[in-house]
């Protein structure tokens, strides 16, 4: 998928845990690594508000678009 | 704001309701088909132990016709001819295929009691419903046939399966979209 999910790059600069990151969000540790590893189909703006509010960032931050070699 | 969530909590409760009312239609209908298959297996074993072993079993028209007893009884239950494809073809095997029919049906009817509707297991259940109900009826008719046995009744019964088989293939392929769209959902985060 082109879409990147930086999500782990943001929680590394803010020496956040994933396990808080989940608990502040309202999601469990397993779909928040199911986001982490590019696995999801999609992300809500209500998790993706909840992200940039918790880690202190923008939208960019968090998704980045990488066009695919093939 | 308040009016909204207001909003959003009603249609939430209605949906549940709804839901919880399927359900119990469900769990009722569960248990009645699951007893007329239990029902419809023992009175199998029941006729076929008294067919093989002469107990509780009564012969008319000098031997042409045979009366399966109630038990402890001489209370005529099932009657038939008394020939061997009769009693296959014309007895034994529609009882037999009744106790499965109700079988498979009380399974589609757990299916709606579950708390998540859309799940491999409900698509199998259906789809050993539809299937039987297409191709079961139909073979067994043409068995009977061979040795004579279908008779106009029997013909109507097999088309009414047969629709039946229809639409639930078309609730299966709805199930088969619903759980692939669920699946989906659950990737959301």
């Amino acid at each position: 998928m082109p879409i990147v999910v930086n999500v782990d790059v943001m929680l590394a600069k803010r020496k956040m845990p994933s396990k808080e990151l989940a608990e502040k969000l309202g999601i469990t540790a397993a779909n928040l690594s199911i986001l982490k590893t590019g696995k999801a189909k999609g992300i809500r703006f209500d998790t993706l508000e909840g992200i940039c509010k918790i880690l202190d960032c923008q939208p960019g931050d968090v998704l980045e678009y990488v066009a695919s070699t093939r | 704001m308040f009016y909204n969530n207001l909003l959003l909590f009603c249609r939430n409760k209605s949906n549940y309701l709804k839901m919880n009312n399927v359900k119990v239609v469900a769990k009722v209908l569960l248990y009645t088909t699951r007893f007329f298959a239990a029902f419809y297996g023992l009175l199998t074993l029941y006729s076929a132990i008294c067919l093989m072993t002469g107990w509780f079993l009564a012969f008319k028209e000098n031997g042409q016709c045979f009366s399966v007893l109630l038990p402890l009884t001489q209370e005529s239950m099932l009657t038939g001819a008394n020939n061997l494809p009769y009693i296959f073809f014309d007895f034994l095997l529609p009882l037999t295929l009744y106790s499965i029919f109700f079988l498979l049906v009380s399974n589609v009817f757990k299916v709606f009691t579950h708390t998540k509707l859309f799940t491999q297991n409900g698509v199998r259940h259906l789809q050993w419903f539809y299937l039987s109900n297409l191709i079961i009826p139909s073979v067994a008719v043409l068995l009977a046939a061979m040795f004579g046995m279908a008779d106009i009744e029997v013909m109507v019964l097999v088309m009414l399966h047969f629709v039946l088989g229809v639409f639930v293939y078309f609730l299966a392929a709805i199930f088969k979209q619903g759980l692939y769209l669920q699946n989906e959902q659950d990737l959301m985060i």
